[in-house]
């Protein structure tokens, strides 16, 4: 193995495969999941009804209900706006307050308040939202409610968001795609266009081309995973440590798209394989997202090794002896899959035309 | 027009599409996974809060309140009892309610009411069920005790009111399972038409009796027959079709048709399956755009008229969802021809240029 040969031949895949339908697609499709992921858990489904306001007279009603961890509330600046908004679904209510709102109600002077309603809203977001309000009314004529209500949590069911149900998938996504996606497809890609002709005259050795090819992978597959950490605002304290993990993880897939590489003699064939075996790579992630399923069913399959510590690391706070027994089990499949590897370029002579 | 050339044209395509390795798995696929999606999400939309309550010799009136503010109560014997449903995920909140609360209530002094709350829910929802709980208790103290508000509270609701009849989410995915599947078909249509011409079997044909009308006729039959027949199965077992069946069926085959029109142009400008599969993703996302309109209302502005399977997203959401008719959605039809006559024109002639 020559370092120099398989720095030359990383610059060249990164030059010109980049420039290739599949690794955009790795790149992009695991950045694209993650946005849309974080859109449609984090706001949209968020659970929270949301309340418009149009204040004309500065009430601290406002800052009140800006300040409810369980109400989305935006101000807007003219009646018209916040109809248009109730109307088209984007609030479920919308409240005028009236100029002197906050003395009128100090003084116990009648005042007209409208409030808009969203016909397709929930009953039980309309029902939160004007308790929400005369709360807040109450709290501002300094009236104290005759309740007290004593919350009492039963059991201990972990509070997991959707966003959070969804990121082993999206990191398994990442690793997955580009680690196995770029070899396999560079590797098959040059077979179905017979471009290993020019490849073998160099000197550049059989190991050195593959080597360069799984590095390229593995590289972009944990450069994208970090991506999708940092745009989920998970990356954790232990930086060094998930690193490490990513590497392996993205190694791992590597090998595998090494593997597939070789076996495959077209693009369809690839296609085809990868399709049909994606369930099973991203099985420990697709459980992860049912809490009734045992855990023990997702060790079963080795993505597990790759997605649970990076999990226990950026969401469990975890550090190297809470991962280690999962980082030991991963390397132990990194070198039988690097073993199989072995014997199958010899066997199978993949640059032999 | 030789129409024993097109049936045998089409009997081809069809053939060629389910011996594709790639594309006839994915159409079947497509549609066996749509409408698993759609009947494994609840048919019905949780619109009511639904608690448990234990409240010995609660007077009629608390469970009268109950009802008017619309929560749903199942009322429990013990304690332990409604500690263990609570526990269970089988209710929103559980409420003790002991005879002493309302002694309290009713002589106006301030009392603590035990509220019980599932674990696995978000803190921040058990604080809005806390602020409801503790606002409708003090309505109540409010009522026996006489006082009130000084607000005159005047209510407007926007839109059709849907108290009662909410639309459960997976209705209002059947817009966009309709769009996906049409497009499935165009992925495969536009994959076939690139295969062909990289292997040059198109130009092959054209030296047989066929002619370049009977190819883009037969092509375009196939590929809109086989889009318009699986979203029409679709919807026929998804319920879609119980209301105005003609209505649908014709939005079907207007997109259909313009999504042929697109399988055209896809196939004309991409080298290879893998490039129709790169511009394909493309056109599925931007086309699936309007979906979302219908999925989460109010977060999409005007601009999504400018993609033309809005016509048809939204007519399938008004005659499914609001049982809309001809005369609701007659513009929405009328645009879905016109682009679906355009995109299906266009397609044959950039296709019909390129096979000269």
């Amino acid at each position: 193995m020559n370092i120099r040969h398989i720095a030359i031949l990383f610059v060249k895949e990164l030059v010109h495969g980049s420039k290739t339908f599949f690794f955009i697609f790795a790149v992009l499709m695991p950045v694209i999941c993650s946005l849309v992921v974080s859109l449609i858990f984090g706001s949209l489904f968020s659970e929270k009804p949301r309340l418009g306001i149009v204040d004309y007279g500065n009430s601290r009603l406002v800052q009140k209900v800006k300040a409810a961890d369980f109400i989305t509330s935006e101000q807007f600046v003219s009646v018209i706006a916040l109809r248009k908004a109730v109307e088209a679904g984007t609030m479920d209510m919308g409240l005028v307050l009236p100029e002197e709102f906050d003395s009128h109600l100090k003084k116990r002077q009648w005042m007209q308040v409208t409030l808009y309603i969203w016909g397709q809203s929930l009953i039980k977001d309309r029902a939160i939202l004007v308790a929400a309000m005369a709360n807040y009314t109450l709290e501002l004529v300094g009236r104290e409610a005759p309740v007290e209500i004593n919350t009492i949590t039963l059991g201990d069911g972990e509070v997991q968001s959707w966003a959070e149900r969804f990121l082993p998938l999206l990191i398994l996504m990442a690793v997955v795609m580009a680690g196995c996606m770029i070899p396999s497809t560079s590797l098959v890609d040059e077979k179905q266009n017979k471009t290993v002709t020019a490849l073998i005259v160099t000197p550049a050795s059989q190991t050195d081309i593959v080597f360069a090819k799984g590095l390229l992978g593995a590289v972009i597959g944990v450069l994208t995973a970090v991506m999708i950490l940092v745009l989920n605002r998970a990356f954790g304290a232990q930086t060094l440590l998930l690193i490490l993990v990513l590497s392996m993880g993205a190694t791992m897939s590597a090998s595998f798209g090494i593997l597939l590489g070789i076996v495959m003699k077209d693009i369809n064939t690839l296609f085809a394989t990868m399709k049909a075996i994606g369930l099973l790579l991203y099985a420990p992630a697709l459980i992860n997202l049912i809490p009734q399923i045992p855990d023990w069913v997702a060790k079963i399959f080795p993505t597990y090794y790759i997605i649970a510590p990076v999990i226990e690391v950026t969401q469990g706070g975890g550090r190297w002896p809470d991962i280690a027994a999962d980082i030991w089990i991963l390397a132990a499949l990194i070198l039988a899959l690097l073993a199989t590897v072995g014997v199958l370029a010899r066997k199978k002579r993949i640059f032999e035309i | 027009m030789n129409v024993q050339i097109i049936q045998t044209l089409i009997v081809k395509e069809l053939l060629q599409l389910i011996r594709n390795p790639i594309l006839g798995p994915m159409i079947l696929f497509s549609l066996v996974g749509y409408l698993a999606v759609f009947f494994f999400m609840p048919a019905t939309l949780e619109e009511k809060f639904t608690l448990g309550l234990y409240a010995p010799d609660a007077p009629a009136f608390v469970f009268n309140e109950f009802k008017d503010k619309e929560i749903k109560i199942q009322t429990f014997d013990s304690k332990e009892t409604l500690r263990k449903a609570v526990a269970k995920g089988d209710y929103r909140a559980g409420v003790v309610l002991l005879p002493e609360n309302m002694q309290k209530l009713e002589t106006g002094q301030k009392t603590k009411i035990d509220v019980y709350f599932p674990a696995d829910t978000p803190r921040e929802l058990d604080h809005a069920f806390a602020v409801l709980l503790t606002m409708m208790f003090a309505e109540l103290g409010d009522r026996i005790s006489g006082k009130s508000f000084n607000i005159d509270l005047t209510e407007e609701i926007l839109g059709p009111d849907m108290t009662g009849k909410q639309i459960a989410h997976r209705d209002r995915l059947l817009p966009l399972f309709a769009v996906l599947i049409l497009l499935m078909e165009t992925l495969a249509l536009a994959g076939l038409i690139a295969e062909e011409y990289g292997q040059q079997t198109l130009q092959a044909l054209m030296v047989t009796p066929m002619n370049l009308r009977h190819l883009l006729i037969g092509k375009g039959i196939t590929g809109a027959g086989l889009a318009f027949l699986q979203a029409a199965v679709m919807m026929a077992v998804t319920g879609g079709l119980s209301g105005h069946p003609l209505l649908i069926l014709t939005a079907l085959l207007l997109g259909a048709l313009m999504v042929t029109g697109i399988g055209f142009l896809l196939g004309s400008t991409a080298r290879d399956l893998m490039g129709v599969m790169g511009w394909g993703v493309f056109v599925v996302i931007l086309l699936s755009v309007p979906a979302m309109s219908v999925m989460f209302p109010g977060t999409i502005s005007g601009w999504i008229k400018l993609i033309p399977s809005f016509f048809l997203v939204d007519t399938v959401h008004q005659v499914a969802n609001f049982d809309a008719g001809w005369g609701d959605v007659w513009q929405n039809m009328l645009m879905l021809l016109l682009s679906g006559g355009l995109a299906l024109w266009l397609g044959a002639v950039i296709l019909g240029r390129k096979l000269r």
